[in-house]
Order: structure tokens, then sequence, then C-alpha cells
């Protein structure tokens, strides 16, 4: 062994020193809960003792190696171990990821160096599924989850979730391989693998990338990865990481590992916010709509606190779980109706407010309608401004407002709700208290309305997608129990029949409406839910489990406990719907054609028997409602017993 | 025409299920081109022109695709009028692609639906 060898190894503690205690480290989280929950001492500004795995790397060369020969079979200190520190100080609980030679380095770190724990290397067998998982984690958990991935291959199977992250304004790490220099490419499966441009084939929907040249600039770029993912408009990030980084010796280098210093959400203008409430607390008639608002349960009671104040209902567009379903306010099923009346419209963190208050029919010719008021206030408070890009076209259609306001909604409406209340007179209270009677009145009648249109078919096989919820509904309700499946296809029964109530029961949908986004996001979910006991469940489309429905095995293979109840239509069936459109369109014959190319069938797919397969408790196919409630209490003592389970059903298209 | 949508109809109408297990017999036997005698059939008539798809198999309606249309006290010559010339976003089904006589068999299927009566807990 070299003079240098022997000493990087001897002082290999000291080097950890240096490289970890370099400021006071501030986890960062997307959550209040989960900045609560830090631990103290990153607060401090020291890691955690390296493991006994760092210990055990503290070793004398081997004997009976020549100089020459140890430098010809062996690395002590590899870059990619300072990688994994840097993972560690970022607080990254897992790194979902399908192995791949780009990135053996930092594997081979993560799970020896780093003894596989923070982060803990989940199995994937798809990038997709990597990119959903993290994408659905960091909804619960409130923090991202990293993915590590060929540059190339990988990250084109990667795409299409991180476009649905981009979309839903979701943080993901994704860490790629990558072999930059041309003359380290061993054979021609290296060359397929290598790329001059990582990022390029995403950078119209991530926020940002970098491809670092040295450990410095990778860590570095590292810690400025996760701040940008984190800051609102939250987005996904790629950042490559060379083998030759992760391979090669840290050597002589003096690394850093920086602070992490978290962006403090932008709040609205004052002057703006206090005009906003001016606008509101006159209104005769205020709506509040809302998207992807609620990062944390803060967010929830805030915006109870501002409805309750202008005793305005809210149309929530169910981005996120941002206001309690079985609040008097919350008039979902009245969407249309409250828009039409409303004077003041103010929309929270809005992707389509076009949308909300127009319709653009699908007809021959398309026509345009609108459904609010001609005279209609519109005010926006949101951070959908402040980052956009030119080629997706996912900001939806422009629409001229009254007040827009550039800021966080969530961390906007305290000082919102102050102005709010500031401006109510004591004579406008007697008018509030009457418009809150009416508003209660309403509710009740809108959840009867909704009541009684579940039981239409309550009887039916196929199970009808009311029945299918309610029978959920009556095993849950007395649980601590999440909902991590975005109900749209299940004609939102959830919101219009369940309590949801606390910010963790529900996480909103794929954002870009990219299919094969349900599975994976549902078992990431449940990873971040399986710390806290909670029953994850999801009410998963057939087509959509059909694209990546490896994530069964992921979820067998690390225990996660997940209810899937298989939504089974048997079809794409939002495609079928288009198809008979155009068939009908062009008057031609339909019978039977609408079905080609868009049913699942023929033969039918034995979803039980595939996550049997898998290693995954399953039942059905189940087409007699009176079976569901007990293949449900069945799969829910599986899954309380730390498993995935499910349930096939066949259902009703919607 | 996939093996689901045909064992649909055996499905969603108790009064119709034996009838429409027969039906089958012939639907199989006959093919898809030559599925004229099928057409006899209301609830057939239901699932062939595609009205399940965005109504549900018993009509029931769905937030997302469309509303409730049985059970229904809707005259002949309305529900008529309302598939020919829809409102909203619904298509136009011309009479060249669904006749008076299917039309007839599809308005029959949904008058024979009848309320359900379980009432389902939601608190």
């Amino acid at each position: 062994m070299t003079e240098k060898t022997v000493k990087d190894g001897l002082n290999r503690r000291k080097f950890l020193k240096g490289v970890i205690a370099t400021g006071p480290v501030v986890a960062v989280s997307l959550s209040n809960r989960a900045s609560s929950e830090q631990n103290p001492k990153n607060q401090t500004g020291s890691l955690a003792a390296p493991s006994g795995h760092v210990e055990a790397m503290e070793r004398a060369a081997p004997e009976g190696y020549t100089d020459d020969q140890l430098k010809r079979y062996f690395i002590e200190h590899p870059g990619s171990d300072v990688m994994v520190d840097a993972l560690k100080q970022l607080d990254i609980d897992y790194i979902a990821s399908n192995p791949g030679s780009t990135f053996r380095g930092l594997q081979e770190s993560i799970v020896t160096y780093g003894g596989n724990k923070k982060p803990e290397f989940l199995t994937c067998l798809h990038e997709e599924t990597s990119v959903a998982m993290a994408h659905g984690y960091a909804k619960i958990a409130g923090k991202p989850m990293a993915v590590v991935c060929h540059g190339t291959v990988g990250l084109q199977h990667a795409s299409m979730a991180l476009y649905n992250a981009w979309c839903d304004r979701v943080p993901v790490v994704v860490i790629a391989g990558n072999h930059l220099d041309a003359t380290h490419r061993a054979h021609q499966v290296s060359w397929a693998h290598s790329v001059q441009d990582t990022a390029l084939i995403v950078r119209e929907f991530i926020k940002w990338d970098d491809t670092p040249v040295s450990l410095q600039h990778f860590l570095e770029s590292l810690v400025r990865s996760y701040k940008i993912a984190t800051t609102p408009p939250m987005g996904p990030v790629v950042l490559t990481a060379d083998a030759e980084l992760q391979e090669g010796a840290i050597g002589q280098q003096r690394l850093k590992i920086p602070r992490l210093s978290p962006t403090i959400p932008p709040l609205g203008d004052s002057a703006a916010l206090a005009e906003a409430a001016r606008l509101l607390v006159e209104a005769e008639r205020p709506l509040i709509l809302v998207d992807r608002m609620a990062r944390t349960a803060a967010g929830v009671e805030h915006l109870v606190v501002l409805a309750e104040a202008l005793q305005a209902p809210v149309i929530d567009r169910l981005g996120r779980m941002n206001f309690p379903t079985d609040h008097y306010l919350f008039q979902l099923s009245r969407s249309r109706e409250l828009i039409a009346q409303a004077d003041v419209i103010l929309g929270l963190e809005m992707t389509d407010m076009w949308g909300s208050i127009h319709r653009l029919l699908d007809l021959a010719q398309h026509e345009e309608q609108g459904v609010a008021r001609p005279d209609v206030k519109l005010i926006t408070l949101g951070v959908g401004d402040l980052y956009l890009k030119s080629n997706y076209q996912n900001f939806s259609r422009y629409t001229p407002v009254d007040l827009s306001i550039a800021g966080d909604a969530e961390v906007s409406l305290p000082l919102l709700s102050e102005e709010v209340k500031r401006r109510t007179s004591r004579t406008r209270v007697s008018y509030l208290t009457d418009r809150e009677r009416n508003l209660r009145l309403t509710y009740r009648q809108m959840r009867e309305k909704d009541q009684q249109a579940a039981k239409y078919a309550w009887d039916a096989s196929p199970v009808s997608t009311a029945r299918l919820c309610m029978e959920l509904w009556q095993q849950i309700k007395n649980r601590d129990w999440s909902l991590v499946s975005d109900p749209i296809f299940q004609s939102y029964w959830p919101q219009r029949l369940w309590k949801i109530n606390r910010h963790h029961q529900y996480i909103g949908g794929s954002g870009g409406y990219g299919v094969g986004y349900g599975a994976p996001a549902a078992v990431g979910a449940a990873l971040a839910n399986r710390e806290h006991g909670r029953l994850s469940v999801n009410i998963q489309s057939d087509g959509d489990l059909m694209y990546a429905p490896g994530v069964l095995w992921t979820a067998a293979h690390h225990h996660i406990p997940l209810l899937s109840i298989l939504h089974n239509n048997r079809a794409y069936h939002q495609e079928t719907m288009h198809l008979q459109r155009m068939a009908l369109r062009r008057r031609r014959g339909i019978a039977g054609n609408a079905n080609i190319g868009t049913t699942i069938d023929q033969p039918a797919i034995d979803f039980a028997q595939m996550a049997k397969s898998m290693g995954v408790w399953s039942t059905g196919p189940i087409s007699d409602p009176a079976e569901l409630a007990s293949a449900l209490r069945k799969a829910i003592s599986v899954v309380e017993q730390g498993e995935p389970a499910v349930i096939d059903v066949v259902c009703q298209p919607r | 025409m996939s093996d689901f949508l045909q064992n649909l109809s055996c499905y969603h109408s108790q009064a119709s299920r034996v009838l429409f297990c027969l039906l089958i017999v012939v639907w199989s036997s006959c093919g898809v081109a030559n599925a004229a005698d099928a057409d006899k059939n209301d609830d057939w008539m239901f699932i062939k022109y595609g009205c399940y798809q965005c109504h549900g198999y018993l009509g029931q309606g769905s937030l997302l695709s469309g509303p409730r249309i049985a059970p229904s006290a809707l005259p002949y010559e309305a529900f008529t009028e309302i598939v020919r010339r829809p409102y909203g976003v619904m298509p136009a089904y011309a009479p060249d692609v669904l006749d008076q006589k299917a039309l007839e068999n599809i308005y029959r299927y949904l008058k024979s639906i009848k309320p359900e009566s379980s009432k389902p807990e939601t608190e």
C-alpha cells in the first residue's frame, strides 16, 4: 500500500468530520409536521455519527499485494460515499431505483457504506414506478424521496412520471448516472448508456438540473437541487452523477457538504391581500375555488378560518386535501350553481381558473360558454405565475383577473383572514349569520342528494362505484385511514359521501393525467403512511395498474401495507367514450366499434392471480356487491399485519 | 365485441337475466356482423349503442360522465328529442345511426328500471 492510501484510510474519521460538520444543518421539509420531527442534533450542526459500516471501512490495506496491484484492484473511499453522506444530511429516507450500471458505485455506497438506511434502497421494476412512488410519497411525507436511474434509458422510462410530478408541483430528486468521459466507456453498453446532456429530454418539465464535474460540485448541486425542488412552486429536479465521480477515489480533496438553506415561501403583497379582503367582505356571494393549496394540515386550518370569516362556500378542485368534506362550506356538488351565482371568486393555487368559470363543449363546433357572471370579480392567489415553461401547456388558458396576487396561498391565508376579520363590521356579522344558516341548509341538502344518488344501482352487478366506496367506508371509517388514489373515475364518491377531514386522508391526483401514476404513487404514499400506522387505501383503476404492475412486487418485497381495490371496468373507459363521441359525430355505425382498442378484455385479466404471483394477498374477481364487505374485512386484516392486499372488483364504468 | 360487454346485460337487470343469457347464445353463434336478432333485446340496445358508457348499466349516471336517466318519468317524445338534439356535451344520435326502433328499445329498458330500495349508510 502506498503511503497516501494508508494515510487516507487511517484518517477516515478525520476526513468524515471535515466533510460533514461544515455548519448548521437545517433539514428542509414540505410540511410543518416533518419540520417538527427533525432530529434536533441536525439543527445544532452535526450529522449523526457514522454507522458501523463506516467504521468497518477504516481498515488497513489487504496484505500480499504490491502497490501497483493495490492501485489496479482497489479503490479506497470512493466518491459515491460522500454522495451518500450528503443524502443522509438532507434527511432523505428512501431512494427508489431499478438497478443500473451507470450508478453501480452509488448503489454500492448506499447499501454498504450507508448501511441501506436513510436512504434505504427501494427495488423498483421500472423507472416510471420509481418516480411515481416518490411522487406519492412526497405528498404524505412532506419531503422528497430520491430516485436514481440511468441517465439514458432510465430517465427515458422515468419521463412520463416526471411530467406528472411537474404538473402536480411535487418535489422529486432524481440522480441520473452517466459516463461523461468517452475514453472510459468500456463497451457498447456503456456507449449506449452515455449522453452529452442528460436532462435534455426532461428539461421542459423539471424545475432544475445540473451535470457536476467534480465531487464538490456534486455536493453543492445536490443541496441546491433539494432547495429548488422544495421551494414553491415545487417540482422535480435532475442531477447527473457521473460514473467517474462515483467510482473514483476522494483522495485528498477537502469536501464540504453545504448547509441547506430552505427558501421561505413568498407571502402575498400585504396591500394586495388587503384589497382582496375588501372585495371579498363586500361581496354578496363570495366563493372560494382551491386546487393545489394545502401542503400541510395548517393549510386546511387556514382555509377553514378564511371561509368561515367570509361565510363563503368552497369548491375544491381536489388537487390536495384542502378542506374538510364534513364542513358545511364544502359544497363540491353545487359547483356549477355556486360559480354561476358568485359575484367575487377567490382562486387559491388554481391550475385551471379559466376552465372553472367556463365550459368548452366538445361538439362538432367547439362551443364556449361562460359559467360565471359577466360582472364577477376574480382574485387569484398562488405561486403558479412564478415559474413557468413554454413547451408543455399544462398552465391552462389565460384568464384575465381583477387581482392576481403572487404568493404562496398556504402562508398568505392567515394575513388575508386577518384582513377579512378586521374589515367585517358588526352589522355585517348578522348578515353573515344569515348566510351561514343558508349554507348549512344547502350543505345538508347537497349531502342528502349525493346519498340519494348513491342508492341508484346499489345492488347492480357489475358493482356500482357508489356501492364500492360505501362498502369501503363502512370498513375504514373508524380507523386512521388515508385515501392514496384519485377518485375521479369513481365519480368523486369519497368526497361526496365520506368524512375527509384530516390532511393525510387525501393526496390529490397525478397532475399530468399520465396513466400509470396510480398504483406506484399509492405504494409510495403507503410507505410514508407506514411509520404512522395508517391504513392506506387505493381505489385502483385496472388500466393504470397494467402500466407497471411490478409495483405490487415492490410493495410485497418491502412490506408496504396498502389496501388496493380494483375498480375493474375492463377498459380504458375514458377512451371508449371518446371513440363513441367521434363515431356519433361522424354518423358512422357504432355497434361495438368504440370498444376496439379501448377495452381490456378477451381475455379478462385475472388481477387476483397476478397479484398473488408477486406475493400479494388477493381475492376476486368480485361481481356481486354482497361479497364486498367480507372481502374487505379479510384484506384489511392482511394490511394491518403490514402487508399489501388486492381485491379485484368488477365495476360499473364510472 | 368484448366478452365483458356481451355478458354485462346478464348482470344488470334481474328481470332480463334469463332472457339475455339466451340471447348470448344467439349472439355468439351469429357473430357481431349478424347481430340483428339481438336488436330485439331492450337492454342490449342500451349497451350496443353505448348509453351505458356515460350513464352506467342501470342509467344511474355519474357526476363525471353523464346524469342519471333511470328511473325516469320522461315522456317518450321528450326522451327522443334529447337523444336527437341533446343539450350540453352529450353527442347527438342521428336517426341513421340509431333508428327509431332501437330508440324505443332503449326507452323501454330505461322504463323497466325500478328504484333501488337499499339505503347506504353514510355516517
